[in-house]
């Protein structure tokens, strides 16, 4: 029994549960040794059983407190791998933050370097300069919509139809509108008066340098540009490109907005 | 031609150059764009001359007078013959029209969002008055310049 006992191969558990098998012949051999008093064969005498029980009784508490010390063990084992999820946890946590952390920098990064070759490789204007032309755009709302637009709101990303009107083309065409009314009044006089066919040709030699018109549009043209236009095409075909207006120094024209 | 005004425009360099600037501009409504090209002017080989001529306030020296950016950048699409094409029909400049209006709303929409980070921002960290004000202008100054430069990144 005590091979048994100090095999360290052997669980506790296992140690005990032959212990407790020994204990149990044992005591069934006392009993029936007890109770047979007159049988022939013992292999044992009472008081060997008894001593072997007691024997085996010693060891059993000896068990029980190598059992204790084992449950404290375990206890503090049990402590510990509670721990180590907890650090787990935290690193996996510590871990995503840091992955995220990577991202971001990684893409400020790139964009720090773009816009570092960018500032490289552009042309340098005094901030003011930048400062006045954004304000510029801003104040007409060209590129931003104002706050409060709505839907319905005349306000638009490009000059409107009122403002084109106002501007020097729009002026050009209604001084070359009211004067073909004009022309158009005087041929109806002289039409009632004299009704010769002359006045149709002076009409279809004014019509000359206009387009034939396809008027697939609903709205009236807004823009007679025809009498100016080839003025100013003629002009612009004479000369070569780009013109240096160096006299343009001045600020931004009156006629827009 | 009888015009004055008509004279005095083609006369004065000035004036001929304010013309230019006009007209570069209006180039920015779509409205305008199927005007002009239902009347046939874009069938014209002396317009679309004139209208690559145009592509000199692109300089720096003459951008600065522009008002309306994104009338350059329907001036480059304007020298593409299939552009030009495709602008006779109606519903393309509709098309067009609204596609502008949306960016306008959406960029307008992202400033308000940047101000607005900026202000949680200062106010989440209870910084005091200067640097609530310097990060606000620092911030704006940042949105602004970035819409700008997006401006002339589409220019370019």
């Amino acid at each position: 029994m005590a091979e048994i006992v100090q095999n360290t191969n052997l669980g506790t558990r296992r140690k005990l549960e032959l212990l407790l098998q020994e204990m149990d012949t044992i005591c069934r051999e006392i009993i029936s040794q007890l109770y047979n008093s007159s049988s022939t064969n013992n292999n044992f005498d009472t008081q060997t059983l008894v001593d072997m029980f007691i024997e085996r009784q010693n060891y059993l508490t000896q068990q029980i407190h190598v059992v204790r010390e084992q449950q404290e063990l375990e206890r503090q084992l049990q402590m510990k791998r509670d721990e180590i999820l907890k650090c787990d946890r935290a690193l996996r946590c510590l871990q995503t933050y840091l992955l995220q952390a990577v991202q971001v920098l990684s893409s400020a990064v790139y964009q720090a370097r773009e816009k570092l070759a960018n500032i490289r490789r552009a042309k340098t204007f005094p901030s003011e300069t930048i400062i006045r032309y954004a304000h510029q755009l801003a104040s007409c709302y060209s590129t931003i919509a104002p706050d409060n637009w709505q839907q319905g709101d005349i306000r638009r990303p490009y000059p409107t139809n009122i403002a084109m009107n106002r501007g020097l083309l729009g002026r050009i065409s209604e001084q070359t509108l009211q004067q073909q009314q004009q022309q158009q009044q005087q041929m109806n006089i002289q039409n009632s008066t004299i009704n010769s066919t002359t006045v149709v040709n002076t009409s279809t030699t004014q019509n000359a340098s206009s387009y034939t018109p396809v008027t697939t549009a609903v709205r009236p043209p807004k823009h007679d540009t025809t009498s100016f236009a080839s003025d100013i095409f003629s002009t612009l075909n004479e000369e070569t490109n780009a013109t240096n207006c160096s006299s343009s120094d001045t600020d931004s024209d009156d006629d827009l907005l | 031609m009888n015009d004055d005004l008509i004279q005095t425009v083609v006369n004065d360099d000035r004036q001929r150059f304010l013309l230019d600037l006009e007209f570069v501009q209006t180039l920015a409504n779509p409205q305008y764009l199927n005007f002009l090209a239902q009347r046939n002017y874009f069938k014209n080989p002396a317009f679309i001359n004139y209208l690559k001529y145009l592509l000199y306030f692109k300089e720096d020296n003459y951008i600065k007078y522009v008002h309306y950016p994104q009338a350059l950048y329907f001036l480059d699409l304007l020298q593409r013959e299939q552009f030009r094409q495709e602008l006779v029909n109606a519903n393309y400049c509709r098309y067009i029209e609204d596609q502008q209006l949306l960016a306008w709303q959406r960029l307008q929409r992202r400033k308000s969002q940047l101000l607005n980070s900026a202000v949680g921002i200062s106010t989440a960290t209870n910084s005091n008055n200067n640097e609530v004000e310097g990060t606000n202008a620092q911030l704006s100054a940042n949105a602004i310049s970035t819409s700008t430069t997006a401006n002339n990144t589409q220019i370019r």
